[in-house]
């Protein structure tokens, strides 16, 4: 009777201690999911178990350990946080920030007054971005749409090799016209002059890049912006026009120049 | 106009600097109160948004935030999207944001857009930058609009400005100096 007794009283235990073990594991993921810490680490757009067992697994992982932590830094300048970044903080060469700091290049890039890491960061975004490009894959689909006295729209795409793009390291855009087109604007060159005149790129998100100029008429200055999503080697944009009965849909790819990579 | 106070009694003086006092005390708390600009940048902002086109093809992903639980969502949606508007507050841009549900639903609130959409994965806020804007069947770009009516409105609130600053000084000049007049002709009859 005892012994049956004592049996029945291990099995209860058991069964209590393993129900507790398994609380205590859901516990620990239901801590982790409200911490700080709770990262949709496999980029599904959901915070659950698979993103715990990752994060379970990179706690192993030194790399990974380092990557958590507030020194895991773009030691190489590629945007990007990984392993070469790692290797370089294990055997550092230099600090290339602080070679950076020290160079002709350091810059109150955002103008808070102190040159600092911040402003490494839009440096090396700028770097990036700086460049010569030209406009690729343009289409225009839609009513015909004047853009000077003698050229509309859906024509204009065939004298885009004779235009070339050069943005700056500050964002400012320079842009190189052949004498064809040129010719083509006649008497609104300067005015279109203008326009590219004071044009500047700036990254405005993640993913949005954004054109800006300014436009004069009728004595009236009118800001005119352009958002581009970044593509392999460059920038792509899509418009669609309205004015009373008159639509059109325009699309174009800004193509950084192969020589420019190297 | 000179006033003899000679013949005024002592109680004539009293009213008259008493209703002096009340008229410049309710013109200085009307300065005081009165809004100084008539038109602001989150009217046109407010503007914007309610003319803003919102098929997807004029929504542009600016990024979003992905969260845990459902509380520290809820979070999100005061503290981050504030965080977020504000940003596209400074750029003179309209802001839109989707978050899951499972039927599409769209509101346009005072200053941003809010969209319902089953597409979107639970527990996540998207940001979308609004292109263009719909006016008398013409598409306008958000930001140009936002930047033009903006300019529109510091002339406009400098014209409102000066006018109202006529009429204040007109109003509190005559009584401020019939006040300053009165005061020793009092302390002489006391």
């Amino acid at each position: 009777m005892i012994k049956r007794i004592l049996a029945l009283f291990t099995i209860t235990a058991a069964t209590i201690l393993l129900f507790s073990c398994d609380n205590l594991n859901q516990s620990a993921y239901e801590l982790w999911r409200n911490s700080d810490e709770a990262r949709d680490l496999n980029f599904d757009q959901k915070i659950n178990e698979e993103d715990y067992e990752i994060y379970l697994q990179q706690l192993e992982d030194p790399y990974i350990v380092w990557r958590n932590s507030d020194e895991a830094e773009d030691l190489n300048g590629d945007r990007k946080i990984d392993e070469l970044d790692y290797a370089l903080y294990l055997n550092p060469p230099e600090n290339l920030y602080e070679i950076w700091k020290s160079s002709s290049n350091a810059e109150d890039l955002n103008e808070d007054g102190v040159i600092d890491e911040a402003d490494y960061n839009l440096y090396l975004d700028a770097v990036k971005i700086m460049g010569t490009y030209q406009v690729t894959n343009f289409s225009y689909e839609g009513d015909k749409i004047w853009i000077a006295d003698n050229i509309h729209l859906d024509e204009f795409g065939q004298h885009l090799g004779g235009i070339t793009f050069g943005i700056s390291l500050y964002g400012e855009i320079d842009v190189q016209m052949s004498n064809d087109v040129i010719a083509i604007f006649g008497e609104d060159l300067p005015a279109v002059l203008d326009a590219l005149d004071n044009m500047t790129f700036t990254r405005i998100s993640p993913f949005i890049f954004s054109l800006d100029t300014s436009i004069v008429l009728d004595e009236i200055e009118i800001v005119v912006t352009i958002y581009f999503s970044e593509i392999e080697h460059g920038f792509s944009t899509q418009y669609v026009f309205k004015f009373d009965d008159m639509e059109g849909s325009l699309a174009f790819d800004l193509v950084k120049e192969i020589q420019d990579e190297s | 106009m000179k006033v003899d106070l000679k013949d005024e009694s002592y109680t004539i003086i009293i009213t008259k600097i008493t209703v002096y006092c009340v008229i410049l005390l309710i013109t200085i708390l009307f300065i005081i109160f009165t809004p100084k600009k008539i038109i602001t940048k989150d009217f046109a902002i407010s503007l914007a948004t309610s003319m803003a086109i919102t098929d997807d093809m004029n929504l542009l992903l600016y990024d979003y935030d992905v969260y845990a639980t459902d509380v520290r969502f809820r979070e999100g949606l005061i503290k981050d999207v504030d965080e977020v508007k504000l940003s596209f507050n400074n750029r003179s841009e309209v802001l839109a944001i989707k978050v899951f549900g499972e039927n599409k639903k769209i509101e346009i609130r005072n200053d941003y857009i809010y969209i319902i959409d089953p597409n979107t994965p639970e527990l996540n806020i998207e940001y979308y930058l609004v292109k263009d804007m719909q006016f008398n069947d013409i598409n306008l770009p958000c930001r140009t609009f936002i930047i033009l009516l903006s300019e529109i409105a510091l002339i406009v609130n400098t014209i409102y400005l000066i006018i109202y600053a006529i009429i204040s000084i007109s109003i509190v000049a005559p009584f401020s100096i019939k006040l300053i007049r009165l005061i020793p002709y009092l302390k002489r009859i006391n």
